[in-house]
């Protein structure tokens, strides 16, 4: 089973344990521009004058994601900084109003969130809802991530064929990420998306 | 089974001494054994506020009765916590240990012979005792 | 002064002094959705990671 939510909606999710003491809430959502899959959140403490926490939370230790709050067995649960690699300020960066381009140079608009599929083991970044700089094209669309993808904290580059699975609503999105996936799969699919320097 | 809203605010009375020593507050729920260890009891006469489920003699409809009102005494040291005002169960909100939320804590059925929860009462639903995992200052944790 | 001036005073400076921890608090709160990039040599060098260069100018 999985399920796709918005990145952004966990922003703020306080983390609570087993035991039913919430000892943190989210801050980032770290997920790796190499192969979209969840990496952890960095942490904040909860209370109103609270900064943020040294330690994170690595997706590994996630007991449970709901809608209420994000589960983690105990204290122990929680990593120091050193679990993420120290690479966030780097090329990777904020993701959030970014320019989406496709590698033909076309210009698909700003990210405005990531969704995620959650899934049993493991949860991937799978698409972006983005603001399309075309202002007659509906006010939220949604592409898709190819596995691998290039990210700075400038832009996104998708490749062409994303262009074919963009979605107006979440509901037939999954289904859209998953073909667009074994479209890029296909050994006879990369060569022509490559663009020729 | 009764549910602590029947006996929530009964009078707790020493039988030695035929007088009320104090008011059922609140239940002390041990989340390991899903257990209620014992109450927390207002306007005690006794050298504490809890009243630990051993010291129980009795557990009727309209008053718990106790041997002595030295029996309402201050909690062992591994209780201290468990039986203040913050982890109280009632209008606790429950998640399940995936995060999904339940609604806050209505009412607690329990086992008057052993004490055992049965039962967390919820605005339109009821969770099994036996799924609790945890009372803590955010929420009462639930398995499943 | 009177006393009560001063109490007043002190309130007023204590409530800025809280506003003002709050806001920075506030702000280094503030979290966002990160793309990390991914550890040197992790394998991610797919397709679409060896086409990259490529398409950032």
């Amino acid at each position: 089973m999985s399920v796709l939510l918005r990145a952004a909606d966990l922003l703020k999710r306080p983390v609570v344990t087993l035991a039913g003491d919430d000892v943190a809430q989210i801050k980032d959502v770290i997920y790796s521009s190499g192969s979209g899959e969840l990496a952890g959140f960095t942490l904040n403490g909860r209370g109103i004058f609270a900064g943020p926490l040294k330690q994170t939370l690595p997706w590994s230790n996630v007991h449970g994601l709901g809608p209420a709050a994000v589960m983690i067995r105990d204290l122990d649960s929680l990593a120091d900084r050193q679990a993420f690699d120290g690479e966030l300020e780097g090329a990777g960066g904020v993701v959030i109003g970014s320019m989406v381009l496709t590698h033909s140079g076309r210009n698909l608009g700003v990210v405005t969130d990531v969704i995620l599929d959650v899934r049993e083991k493991s949860t991937d970044a799978v698409g972006y809802e983005i603001e399309p700089s075309d202002k007659t094209a509906p006010r939220r669309q949604f592409v898709p991530l190819p596995d691998t993808l290039s990210v700075s904290g400038e832009a996104l580059i998708l490749p062409d064929t994303a262009l074919e699975f963009i979605r107006d609503d979440l509901a037939g999105f999954g289904a859209a990420v998953d073909e667009f996936r074994s479209r890029l799969g296909r050994p006879e699919a990369h060569p022509s998306e490559e663009p020729t320097p | 089974m009764i549910r602590f809203s029947d006996i929530a605010g009964n009078p707790v009375m020493d039988t030695s001494t035929a007088t009320t020593v104090g008011k059922l507050e609140a239940p002390i729920i041990d989340p390991a054994t899903h257990r209620i260890v014992g109450f927390r009891v207002k306007k005690s006469k006794g050298p504490g506020d809890v009243l630990l489920w051993a010291s129980v003699a009795g557990l009727g409809p309209d008053a718990v009765t106790v041997s002595s009102a030295e029996q309402v005494s201050d909690p062992p040291p591994e209780l201290k916590d468990r039986s203040g005002r913050k982890l109280d169960v009632l209008k606790r909100p429950v998640l399940t240990e995936h995060g999904h939320p339940l609604g806050k804590v209505k009412d607690v059925e329990f086992d008057p012979s052993d004490g055992r929860v049965t039962n967390l009462l919820l605005k339109d639903s009821f969770v099994d005792g036996g799924r609790l995992l945890g009372i803590g200052k955010y929420a009462v944790v639930v398995a499943g | 002064m009177d006393l009560w001036q001063w109490a007043v005073v002190f309130l007023g400076v204590l409530i800025l002094l809280a506003a003002v921890v709050y806001g920075i608090q506030a702000r280094r709160r503030r979290g966002s959705v990160v793309a990390q990039r991914s550890r040197s040599g992790s394998g991610s060098s797919g397709p679409r990671g060896g086409g990259a260069p490529g398409g950032q100018l």
